[in-house]
Parts: structure tokens; sequence; C-alpha cells
């Protein structure tokens, strides 16, 4: 949806309206992300429960958009279930919404430490001093994944990635 | 997936009110049911179902969530038409106190799906557009 950028940068001249929004984006994009890297893994919630010592029944709700009552605590579970890194930091809403908007299952997606191409043989990875240039962070010639971040990068001409890989 | 609406059309076939467009919401209602479409715009079928939308007691229906100061409930299909790529919302709906009103938005869902089965002049795609700029 083309609209939605041009929508939101009108919408954001309005302080409670980007205050609302940020929250609800990224509320929705961690329960979505969460959803597609237990999907990726082909984890039942069942299992990622075990894994981040949780109960079942945490699980689901934490994957519902409207989710609200996030942790941090719970977060680090979640990503060492996940053997991810856990990014928190503060954005300006440009970069904001560059990096939330998208939730397509190739950009919430990421793999594991054991098969992180930037800690596989030959795979570097490029420190991120430059936010236009997420398709730099990452680089190993020839794989699949890389290839594929490198495509989401370029299609959103955005740094979402920046910091997401561990 | 692409987000269809339900629409009223008069009598020589003009459209007289859209279900989403047209719904009047608060600012808070107005922006979460904006974030629920975008989310459902750029997710999948399987990622989709059970966090953005749930399956109904009545088959082929759905509901979605979107929460503000009140929880908005919209019943929707999937497809009609294309199944995997489309969703059309049917009915306006919310929820207070685990009722959900209208109590029967599940049924009239049902019955629109069957309609518009039988009319596809009876939705258009959702497209963002701020209050100040809802003219047709």
């Amino acid at each position: 949806m083309q609209d939605e950028r041009s929508f939101l940068k009108a919408e954001f001249a309005d302080q409670k309206a980007r205050e609302q929004y940020a929250a609800d984006l990224l509320d929705s994009y961690i329960a979505l992300q969460i959803k597609t890297l237990r999907q990726q893994r082909k984890w039942s919630q069942k299992k990622l429960a075990s894994l981040a010592r949780k109960h079942q029944s945490q699980i689901s709700p934490m994957e519902q958009i409207d989710f609200r009552s996030w942790k941090i605590s719970t977060l680090r579970q979640l990503a060492k279930a996940f053997d991810l890194a856990l990014v928190v930091k503060f954005e300006s809403f440009g970069r904001f919404l560059d990096e939330v908007l998208p939730v397509e299952r190739a950009a919430l997606e990421r793999p594991s430490f054991a098969d992180d191409p930037a800690f596989q043989a030959g795979g570097t990875v490029t420190p991120a001093s430059d936010a236009t240039s997420a398709s730099r962070l990452l680089t190993f010639p020839g794989n699949r994944s890389n290839i594929r971040l490198r495509q989401m990068a370029a299609s959103s001409g955005s740094a979402y990635l920046r910091g997401t890989d561990g | 997936m692409i987000p269809y609406e339900y629409v009223w059309l008069s009598p020589d076939g003009r459209v007289t009110e859209r279900l989403l467009k047209d719904w009047p919401l608060q600012d808070r209602e107005r922006r979460a049911l904006t974030v629920m479409l975008f989310r459902l715009f750029r997710t999948d079928w399987r990622q989709a179902v059970g966090s953005v939308i749930f399956k109904e007691k009545e088959a082929a229906i759905y509901y979605a969530k979107a929460t503000g100061d009140v929880q908005l409930r919209p019943r929707l299909c999937r497809g009609p038409s294309k199944p995997n790529d489309e969703v059309t919302f049917l009915v306006r709906a919310i929820e207070k106190g685990n009722t959900t009103i209208p109590a029967d938005a599940a049924k009239v869902a049902a019955w629109r799906f069957q309609e518009l089965r039988a009319n596809d002049a009876l939705r258009r795609r959702y497209r963002p557009m701020p209050p100040q700029a809802t003219t047709e």
C-alpha cells in the first residue's frame, strides 16, 4: 500500500496522533514478529512457551496485535528462545516508520545464531555507520538469506534491518 | 491481503455509504482501525489469523481486532472472489464486556457474505483517508 506513508505523514503532524500510531505500530510489529519467528522455526506456541519459560496461555495474546503489556524481561526471554538479539532504542518518527511498517514474512524473519550468515565462514558484519545503507550491514556473498535481506532493504529504501540481527 | 469494504448502494447503483470509511469513530478508534488495516494489508493469511483476525462461530466469517477506548471488532470474510489475496469487511461491530454490539454481527456478516458472492458490486477496495478527505 503505497498510500501508507503519505497517509501517515499527514497524520503525524498531530502529536497525539503520532504518539498513538507509534504505540500501535510498535505493539503490532512485535506481536507479528513473534508469530512469524515462531512459524519460521515451525514451532507450536507450546514449544515457544517452553523455551521462553512462559505458560502456553501467555504466548497467544502476545501474538495478537492489540497486546499492550510488553515487558523488556519477557522480550529478553523470547529473544533467548529464538536465539536472537533484542534491540530497544529511541528513534525519529521517520526512521521508525521505515522499521515498523513492513511486516511481510520476509521482513520479520530472522535467522538464529546457528544460521546467521554473519557468523558463518566467510561472513562479515559491517559497522552500521550509515543508516541509509541497510544493504551493506550484512555481507555474505552467495548466501540466499543475505540476498533476501539486501532485496528487502533495497525495496524499502530503508535501514529497518539495522541492528536487528545480533 | 487486500482489504475491501461492504458498501450500500442507491437504487441507481451509486455508493451511498462505505462500511469502514464512513464508520463514525472517535479519532483514537479510527487510528487503531487504520493500523489494523495496514497490518492486514502487509501480512499473509497464516500470519494474520490469530494475530490480526480471528475465526468466528459462523462459517467463513472472521472478526478483526482494533483497540482504542472502544474495542472495535468488525466482521469480515475471506475473498469472496480471491480467498488467498482478499478480505472483505462486512459488519461494523464493537465489544463491551465480552458482549458484541450488535449481538447478531456474525449472522449479518454471514448473510452479507452470501449477498456479496452473488453481487461483487457491493464492495469497494479500502484505501486509508483522513476524515477531512472522505468525499466520494
